[in-house]
């Protein structure tokens, strides 16, 4: 990583504990990382280590119980929800697992959500939208509902959803969980192409087939951050 | 906006069982509200066809009473000194006969007003012209008449060359100058006259009763048209400076008298408390049906909403704000509500054309036009708009809330047993609103039953009446006793009839005449302070005809006619009210009989020669009121009512044998209150059933939203429970527990209900305590079929969940989570 690089997201000491009745779980416990811009960094660890929670935090879903979250700068840990989903319309793309299409909405809308609510006019709406599902591949399925599309279809036209705001960091939560190998490589080959054309991407997974393409992968445990790998290391170990 | 629009019509056809019920539930309670706004409208809000119908003021006399009527001498006197109103007219009803041809008498219902009645008003002509002061000014001199609009309709139709036609009204000949136009009526907003005549015809209108120049005689509506700029409270003053000039002036009549002001249309200030009244109770009672929907669809929404957590967080997540997500969520609600409310408009359009077509049992054209008019569409569009923010918001408000990580991972809810949802308060909610209408409800039933059931004075069962005005037929005194003579002889002497007899008009039947009594030896009582008593005339028999007892005294036979001594029969209330006797075993102390007194210092002395019991006169729930009976030769009137008692034959041929016996001794002439004794006692009858009847349907409609609600929650309970349900059996639970346990739910929920509601139903008991008859507002047996329904009705609704809850196959439940 050099000096001049931009740091896009940083978090210093970030902690999660949730309550729930009288018992109280430490899902992350004192979070020290930093994701720069233009850099694929995979998430990675057992299940219930705290990903997804992480994620959250990172997509401004969730807020942290301590610890400061810069994005771009920016302190952001205590927005209010408006400021926040504000921030995620326009500085952030998701790409779930479950895809999380609208099922009442076509290809189209659903691509088109977050430029509708960020009051893009129509006409710019349709063009972006159009270049969206230009590069994922899915511009020829423009009328139609998610339900009428397969699994890898689904999640490209998600991350077309995803990237069509133009954010600055496209978080993917398991993007590949619900695909079988085939599609799951194809949605991996989609973002190393986002990737090489200059997007930011933070990726949680279980899967390491996946994380090894990532720049650098941070490998949780127990809510903290356990190690980093960097892109060559890994490489090396395998 | 055009979007969240489009989303809408196409969430709302995508789920066509959903969109059903929405739009049914709806269209139920803005069409009950619809319907009873356009009663409502009809009967207080909607313009009398006038100019400024905001300057028009009744006119209500108070000498003890305060009555909405004055004699035509004071409005005379009113009308000439007074410097408040830029107009003063004067109008009363009567029923008259028309006819267009020879023995083709119609009864019809008019107007008599003064000349100056339209210009007061601004009233306009459709055809011709109306009345102008030059046609109220020689008595019996203008045999001119205009017809209502309606009238032209129906009895002329519609024909443009009506103006100038000549018709026999009361026999006498009169010529249509004009009819009215279509939205005019007349001033009073409950009746809806055929025809209007000048008030200087009235011996023409009423023969052989003359009271245009007696002050003692209270027969005149009056309504003026403010001054510009003058307050109501002003003008009261002005007018009642010169009630005090004719107090002066005419202290025999006018004594104590004092004159208020209030909006017209509803009799001056009499119908005004009444109407309004009702109005309020009906109008609640609807707004607690739409409440009902409105929860229920709230119940609806919320569910759905639970099933939308993903797709709302997925909004959410991408940018969406709260607030932008709430108005999408209402824009559904509300294009629901459109529908609903389009709908609603059509059963309420539906209501009101049953209800136009509907005659209630009264010989009076009471109905007004029910008209579905921009006020109307207004109010349900409000309401329709109103109800759906109030379903909509806090579904939209509570979807939009929570967690946003879970929604987005699509974990399963799993709803927990024993704790309450927003769902369940609204459940509860919504049956505490049905136990308020059910109690209402069974309040005015039990009032009905009880109405049922009292003593009215006379037995109405087994007996059939007619009546006729030999009058109207152009019969003169004679030539009418006459008449009336040998029709009561041929009705006796028919087979089967036990006894028959006459009575001018029937008690209960709103002809009421109360007149002020002079009891010998106590004559100079002021007018505030005189006793009044209701008066009729009878024939001899009609106490035995009527089953009324005698209880001291005699009734009338043939020794008292025209030329012999002027006799009375009171009731006993006329006795302990007005001479202070008191009842000693079986008879009175001091005796009235062979007391004296009279209806004004010029009329003769009657002598009380029987007491009868004391019955119902004006309504169902007055006070004991003294009545006077006297014979029918002795005081003058033309309007007479045959009474025919038969236990051998069924009532309605009797009433069929009356009308023969009628038509026998003169064919054209036309009948009034015709038909079984029982059934003329539907006037009476008419507050108290109309109650029953609208609160019952409301509490029907109450009872059907109210189990589907239940039903619905807990079905859905039942759904998103399927898991913990499947866990349970797995883990042993039997059907029979399961059951146990969602009905031990929907128990605790409609325990919670029930509670509000009888607490509410303690508040809307308190409102209703003038409209019941006999019964308490606390009335136990109300209270316990309410309760019993509710509970029935609830129970069914979850029984059908639980059902299926104890079927749940655990395998599947599980796989399926």
């Amino acid at each position: 990583m050099s000096a001049e690089t931009q740091t896009l997201l940083r978090m210093n000491g970030v902690t999660k504990v949730f309550l729930t009745d009288e018992v109280e779980t430490h899902a992350l416990s004192g979070i020290h990382l930093e994701i720069n811009a233009g850099e694929y960094v995979s998430i990675a660890g057992p299940s219930g280590c705290g990903k997804s929670t992480l994620l959250s935090i990172l997509g401004l879903l969730d807020s942290p119980s301590d610890g400061e979250y810069l994005l771009n700068g920016n302190p952001v840990q205590d927005l209010d929800l408006g400021e926040r989903a504000r921030i995620r319309n326009r500085e952030i793309g998701f790409i779930f697992q479950a895809f999380n299409l609208i099922g009442d909405l076509t290809v189209f809308e659903n691509v088109e959500l977050p430029l509708t609510y960020r009051g893009m006019p129509g006409a710019e709406r349709k063009k972006a939208v159009q270049e969206a599902l230009e590069r994922v591949g899915m511009a020829h399925r423009v009328k139609h509902y998610p339900s009428q599309l397969s699994g890898g279809q689904q999640q490209r036209v998600a991350v077309a959803r995803a990237l069509v705001g133009k954010p600055l960091i496209l978080l993917a939560d398991e993007p590949t969980g619900n695909l079988d190998s085939q599609n799951g490589e194809q949605v991996i080959e989609l973002l190393q192409e986002l990737h090489r054309g200059g997007a930011t991407i933070c990726m949680v997974t279980h899967d390491q087939r996946y994380s090894k393409h990532a720049d650098r992968t941070i490998n949780l445990f127990d809510g903290r951050i356990v190690d980093e790998v960097e892109a060559a290391q890994q490489s090396s170990a395998h | 906006m055009l979007q969240d629009f489009r989303f809408a019509i196409r969430l709302l056809r995508k789920n066509p069982a959903f969109t059903l019920a929405a739009a049914i539930t709806l269209a139920l309670g803005i069409g009950a509200n619809s319907a009873v706004f356009t009663a409502v409208n009809a009967v207080i809000f909607r313009p009398m066809g006038v100019d400024h119908p905001e300057q028009l003021l009744s006119l209500n006399l108070k000498q003890g009473n305060e009555v909405p009527t004055h004699s035509y001498p004071d409005y005379r006197d009113l009308r000439d000194r007074n410097d408040v109103f830029a107009g003063l007219a004067g109008y009363t009803f009567e029923g008259i006969s028309m006819s267009q041809g020879a023995g083709n008498n119609k009864l019809l219902w008019s107007y008599m007003v003064t000349g100056n009645y339209f210009d007061v008003l601004g009233a306009k002509p459709y055809l011709g012209r109306l009345f102008h002061s030059g046609d109220d000014v020689k008595k019996g001199g203008h045999p001119v008449i205009v017809l209502s609009y309606i009238c032209w309709q129906n009895r002329f139709g519609a024909d443009r060359h009506v103006v100038d036609r000549h018709v026999k009204v009361n026999g006498f000949d009169y010529t249509i100058v004009g009819v009215a136009a279509p939205e005019f009526y007349g001033t009073e907003r409950i009746y809806t006259p055929e025809l209007f005549v000048p008030m200087a015809m009235q011996e023409q209108i009423e023969i052989g009763d003359s009271w245009l120049e007696q002050r003692g005689s209270h027969s005149t509506f009056l309504i003026g048209r403010l001054k510009p700029g003058l307050t109501r409270e002003r003008a009261e003053a002005g007018l009642n400076v010169i009630a005090q000039q004719l107090a002066r002036e005419y202290p025999e009549t006018d004594a104590g008298m004092k004159i208020t002001l209030t909006p017209p249309g509803l009799a001056g200030s009499y119908l005004r408390g009444p109407v309004l009244g009702f109005s309020g109770v009906l109008m609640l009672v609807a707004g607690i049906v739409l409440l009902i929907a409105c929860v229920n669809l709230a119940g609806l929404l919320l569910a759905r909403a639970t099933d939308r957590r993903r797709e709302i967080a997925v909004r959410l997540a991408l940018g969406a704000s709260r607030g932008r997500l709430v108005r999408q969520m209402l824009m559904e609600s509300m294009t629901l509500a459109i529908v609903g409310g389009g709908a609603g408009l059509l059963l309420a359009k539906w209501i009101a054309d049953l209800l136009v077509a509907w005659r209630p049992p009264i010989n009076l054209p009471v109905f007004p036009p029910l008209t579905l008019d921009t006020r109307v569409l207004l109010f349900s569009m409000g309401a329709s708009l109103f109800a759906g923010l109030l379903f909509g918001l806090v579904p939209a408000w509570q979807a939009t809330g929570g967690d946003l990580t879970p929604a987005l991972k699509n974990m399963g809810l799993t709803m927990r047993a024993g704790r309450f949802h927003a769902r369940d308060l609204l459940v509860a909610a919504q049956v505490g609103l049905s136990v308020v209408l059910l109690v209402g409800s069974m309040l005015m039933v039990r009032s009905l039953q009880h109405a049922l059931s009292l003593n009215v004075g006379f037995d109405p069962r087994h007996a059939a009446v007619a009546g006729f005005d030999s009058s109207l037929h152009g019969y003169d005194n004679v030539r009418g006793a006459a008449l009336e003579k040998r029709v009561l002889e041929k009705v006796r002497a028919m087979p089967g009839i036990d006894s028959a007899a006459i009575i001018n008009d029937l008690p209960l039947n709103l002809h009421i005449q109360n007149s002020y009594v002079y009891v010998e030896g106590s004559e100079n009582v002021p007018v505030s302070k005189r006793p009044t008593a209701t008066g009729y005339r009878t024939s001899p028999g009609l106490f035995d005809t009527f089953k009324t007892r005698l209880l001291a005294g005699r009734d009338f036979d043939d020794r008292d006619n025209a030329d012999s001594k002027r006799v009375a029969i009171v009731n006993e209330a006329f006795v302990t009210h007005i001479l202070h006797s008191k009842r000693v075993g079986n008879s009175y102390a001091p005796d009235p009989i062979g007391r004296r007194f009279r209806f004004g210092t010029g009329s003769p002395f009657l002598e009380i020669v029987g007491i009868v019991e004391t019955g119902k006169y004006q309504s169902l729930s007055e006070a004991p009121l003294p009545a006077t009976f006297q014979p029918l030769r002795q005081a003058v009137g033309s309007d007479v009512t045959i009474v025919a008692r038969s236990n051998s034959l069924p009532d309605t041929e009797v009433a069929a044998m009356l009308k023969r016996a009628i038509a026998e001794e003169d064919p054209s002439i036309a009948l009034f209150a015709s038909g079984t004794l029982e059934s003329q006692l539907g006037l009476a009858l008419f507050p108290a059933r109309i109650a029953a009847g609208t609160l019952g349907a409301f509490g029907l409609l109450a009872i059907v939203l109210a189990s589907t609600g239940v039903y619905g929650m807990m079905a859905y309970t039942v759904a998103r429970r399927s898991r913990e349900i499947g866990i349970r059996m797995a883990l042993g639970a039997r059907g029979p527990q399961v059951i146990r346990s969602i009905l031990g739910r929907g128990a605790m929920l409609l325990g919670g209900g029930v509670a509000i509601g009888i607490a509410l139903s303690l508040v809307m008991g308190r409102l209703m305590t003038a409209m019941l008859y006999g019964v308490q507002a606390l009335d136990g047996p109300a209270y316990t079929a309410a309760l019993a329904l509710i509970g029935a009705a609830a129970a069914a609704a979850c029984w059908v969940p639980a059902r299926r809850a104890a079927r749940v196959d655990p395998m599947v439940s599980l796989r399926w989570e």
